[in-house]
């Protein structure tokens, strides 16, 4: 009885701070709080908080956003991403939308070495927003496209939340979860692209102009130096040459100094490049801060395994049952984080997919396809809120943008829910299974 | 207010894992012999913390009991770096006889009260063992230059120091990457990592240097002890000793039955070593423990009652 | 009286500044160490991940400073305008509550517990790395306070965030 006044009070607090616009770290942060002070006495509540506080982010898939946003931005000013985004123009083609296009792929780029939606999702938003603004892109359709797009790399290997998952399902085979993640991570992205060409299409967004052999020779060799700080940090990620946090940093230094060389940054821009990073990585931390605290006070009032019994409990048809935890999933995932709800989630929800013959490596694409989801939509969704943030975009309006790639997503969820070849076609054929 | 008939119990690992089925031991035993006066609400997996925090946890007095490895503890209690010094024990009877004298429960176990915590009870932990992506290792000689992942500890670093290696700390949960990638040449963990954390996919030469045997720690809170009755405290501590006998069997079958599926399953080769040179290369590192004022004492006492 | 302000926010500026370049510096040796040198630095890893928890904490206080935490202003736009501004300061309140309850005393209590309790690689007291919630609580308590204390003509220009 005292859990569900508990749990009443953490959920009824968050919606009504978050209505009336109290910041949504703020007010995060705030109704973990209240609660806890309700169950726990007075010091030990604000201890805890403070610890949860400090610790939120310490954790590897963490360490690398403020450096990779970082670069991002430094390339944004130094004249780099422009090229880089020249270049990629020429492959995307002519398509509608070919902003919004180039956006996706180098989130599906980014997000897979950086191993943090987060990180891709505002160093991308931060380099598309201002030349789709230029080409009179309308800002909630970039920055949409930007937001669904975000979670792509997290699937495609290697993959931070999968090792996660491994760990806490009992060690399913991490080989095995990396290549069945290529296929959903790569559809995941075709499915937007394939909107955002539609959306374009039907509202007429510019399409670039046709551009000449002498041009594109030009383009090329003009970005050739940006590209090999990609060929650098991806290889040296993928590689093992280092880690995603000093791939970071390379990416930092590299872009720093490419950046002098053009002189396209000077002493006083430097001012803003620290500016810019500190407001998107100081609102991105502070989100991650408060939802780990959260998540604590959901594990300690044991909230997630109470609803998964009662839902559980409605019925023993293995369809409705996975039906059910995609549900849930999709519940709970709007107000976590997609690692915290792994490290929660897994646990509960692994027994009984193994007990219905679920396959471990397609439950963890389930899981993780489905807690992607989550990550960009409301209340709680870190991708979604960077992503308009960094757009400097209308909250509702790009939400509004959203829901044709909210739909299809969805559907995709229950095509790979019932459709294991997906997952697991990969995997079978390298003999991994 | 809290609730204080309930008692919080965190540790990390999943419940099908044998320190799980030692918990619930250990609950079913306190509820049944307290009549329901006393309740166990065991939170697996880590949902309540890592370790680190879980035990600054049952400080503040938020977790009442935690089961903790005792490289964690050794941030808060010194003496406990013990552990982590290699070739401290010779074998597994060894181990669990100091592990079970009155000499170490009563010195160590209370070290920590002013922390904030105390001992209750020990587990196996594993033996821990060299292993390899590519690498053969039969002597110090042939860690020359190999890059060892260590747990972030000073103790950790210096062991694959003087047994020859590159001791590179890393997180727990880089290490498969970081094998498979190559930037690091190993590890060493007790040979379930190869299944449940699944090493034996990318390291395939498991080496039984067994250069140490670190117990897992039973912890609560003072706060939350000092709570108790009498009669709670030692059914709560009689049940923590029946959970301690429970795991010894549970983790020795675990244990066994990893080797066999990466045997098996993974092609991981399992080698001996010549242990006594590596015994020989640590130890300039017993010296320093024998003289540590920090762990002298009960370097002391270990080796009087092994 | 905005000289005060623009004081803090320079100093907050600075420290960050100085958190993340050393986070970059670092993160660079670290790599340094293991390829050139072939010694791996076994300290670096930590100091990173201690950095970055001040550096989390102190960007969120720069950015509250700046009022560009993000919200959802949907319902509050049809409020009239001075029920806006009744809320925009019982906002503050929150803050101010945050960072006095949690942070300052929370964090004060916490480092009394801390003190003793090293940390693994580097051997400092884990008091150095749980100091950042106290000192980033008292530059929000600051803002928080100056925002209270503000005349409700200019608040308007501070709500730009959407
Ligand atoms: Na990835
Ligand atoms: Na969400």
């Amino acid at each position: 009885m005292t859990t569900a006044l508990a749990a009443t009070l953490l959920f009824g607090s968050l919606i009504v701070l978050l209505l009336i616009g109290t910041p949504i770290a703020l007010a995060t942060a705030l109704s973990a709080i209240f609660t806890m002070l309700w169950i726990l006495p007075f010091d030990q509540s604000l201890t805890t908080a403070a610890q949860q506080l400090a610790v939120g982010v310490d954790n590897f898939t963490i360490l690398s956003i403020p450096l990779f946003v970082l670069a991002g931005i430094i390339m944004n000013n130094g004249g780099i991403a422009f090229k880089l985004i020249n270049l990629a123009k020429l492959f995307v083609g002519r398509l509608p939308g070919t902003l919004a296009h180039t956006n996706v792929v180098g989130n599906m780029l980014f997000g897979s070495i950086s191993g943090s939606s987060v990180a891709a999702a505002a160093a991308m938003g931060k380099i598309i927003t201002p030349m789709a603004k230029r080409q009179n892109y309308p800002v909630n359709y970039i920055a949409s496209a930007n937001i669904a797009s975000a979670p792509a790399g997290l699937l495609i290997p290697p993959s931070s939340m999968l090792i996660v998952y491994s760990l806490v399902s009992g060690g399913t085979s991490i080989a095995a979860l990396f290549i069945a993640g290529y296929i959903p991570g790569i559809l995941w992205g075709l499915v937007v692209m394939t909107i955002a060409y539609f959306i374009a299409k039907r509202n007429g967004y510019a399409v670039s102009e046709k551009i000449s052999w002498k041009d594109k020779t030009f383009i090329v060799l003009d970005a050739v130096p940006s590209l090999l700080l990609i060929v650098l940090v991806i290889g040296g990620i993928v590689g093992g040459v280092f880690t995603a946090t000093e791939g970071a940093a390379v990416a930092v230094v590299y872009a720093t100094v490419l950046s002098l060389i053009y002189r396209e940054i000077s002493i006083k821009q430097i001012d803003v490049i620290f500016k810019e990073t500190f407001e998107v990585t100081g609102m991105i931390l502070f989100l991650i801060i408060s939802s780990s605290l959260f998540s604590l006070m959901m594990s300690y009032l044991e909230i997630p395994s109470g609803i998964s019994n009662v839902m559980l409990s409605i019925s023993d048809n293995p369809i409705i049952i996975l039906l059910i935890m995609n549900l849930l999933l999709l519940f709970m995932g709007t107000f976590m984080d997609v690692t915290p709800a792994i490290l929660i989630f897994t646990p509960i929800f692994f027994p009984v997919a193994a007990d219905l013959g679920v396959d471990p490596v397609h439950f963890g694409i389930i899981i993780a396809f489905n807690l992607c989801i989550g990550s960009i939509t409301p209340p709680i969704g870190s991708v979604l809120f960077v992503g308009t943030s960094v757009a400097k975009a209308n909250f509702e309006k790009v939400i509004k943008t959203l829901v044709p790639y909210f739909v299809i997503l969805i559907v995709m969820l229950l095509i790979i829910t019932f459709f294991p070849q997906l997952s697991l076609f990969l995997p079978d054929l390298f003999g991994l299974l | 207010e809290k609730d204080t008939s309930t008692l919080i119990l965190a540790h990390s690992h999943p419940t099908s894992h044998p320190i799980h089925k030692a918990m619930e031991v250990l609950k079913e035993e306190v509820e049944e012999k307290t009549n329901n006066e006393l309740h166990l609400k065991i939170y697996p997996n880590g949902n309540l913390g890592s370790e680190r925090e879980v035990i600054e946890r049952t400080q503040i007095g938020t977790v009442d009991i935690a089961k903790v490895s005792v490289s964690s503890l050794e941030s808060f209690e010194p003496s406990y770096a013990i552990f982590s010094l290699p070739y401290l024990f010779e074998n597994k009877e060894q181990f669990h006889r100091v592990m079970t004298s009155s000499a170490i429960t009563e010195e160590l176990y209370n070290k920590t009260i002013d922390s904030g915590f105390r001992g209750l009870s020990y587990y196996s932990g594993g033996v821990r063992n060299v292993y390899t992506a590519d690498r053969q290792v039969q002597s110090p000689e042939d860690m020359q230059g190999l890059k060892i992942r260590v747990q972030a500890s000073q103790t950790s670093v210096q062991m694959i120091n003087a047994m020859g290696g590159v001791p590179t700390p890393m997180s727990y949960s880089q290490v498969y990457t970081a094998l498979q990638s190559g930037v690091i040449g190993g590890a060493e963990n007790n040979a379930t990592a190869l299944t449940s954390s699944n090493h034996g996919e990318v390291a395939k030469n498991y080496f039984y240097t067994e250069h140490s045997i670190v117990p897992d720690m039973l912890i609560i809170s003072d706060k939350t002890y000092n709570q108790l009755s009498d009669e709670h405290r030692r059914i709560l501590q009689e049940a923590a000793s029946t959970s301690t006998n429970h795991h010894r069997e549970l983790w020795q079958k675990a244990v066994n039955d990893a080797k066999e599926t990466a045997k098996q399953e993974m092609n991981v080769n399992f080698q001996e070593v010549d242990k006594q040179a590596f015994i020989e290369a640590v130890q300039p590192m017993h010296e320093q423990f024998k003289n540590d004022p920090a762990t002298s004492d009960i370097y002391q006492t270990i080796n009087e009652v092994k | 009286m905005q000289m005060v302000k623009q004081s803090v926010d320079k100093l907050l500026f600075g420290i960050n500044v100085l958190l993340l370049v050393t986070m970059t510096v670092l993160s660079i040796y670290q790599v340094f160490t293991r390829y050139f040198l072939d010694v791996p630095s076994t300290i670096s890893e930590e100091m990173v991940r201690f950095l970055l928890i001040w550096f989390a904490l102190f960007t969120t206080a720069y950015v509250f400073g700046q009022q560009k935490h993000i919200a959802i202003t949907v319902l509050l736009q049809r409020f009239t305008e001075r029920m806006q501004r009744v809320i925009f300061k019982l906002i503050q309140v929150f803050w101010f509550l945050l960072s006095t309850g949690s942070l300052i005393i929370g964090g004060i209590i916490l480092i009394t517990y801390t003190n003793q309790e090293t940390s693994a690689a580097l051997g400092i007291s884990m008091m150095y790395v749980y100091l950042a919630l106290p000192l980033a609580g008292l530059f929000i308590a600051f803002y928080s306070l100056w925002y209270l204390a503000m005349p409700a003509g200019t608040m308007e220009e501070m709500e730009g965030n959407e």
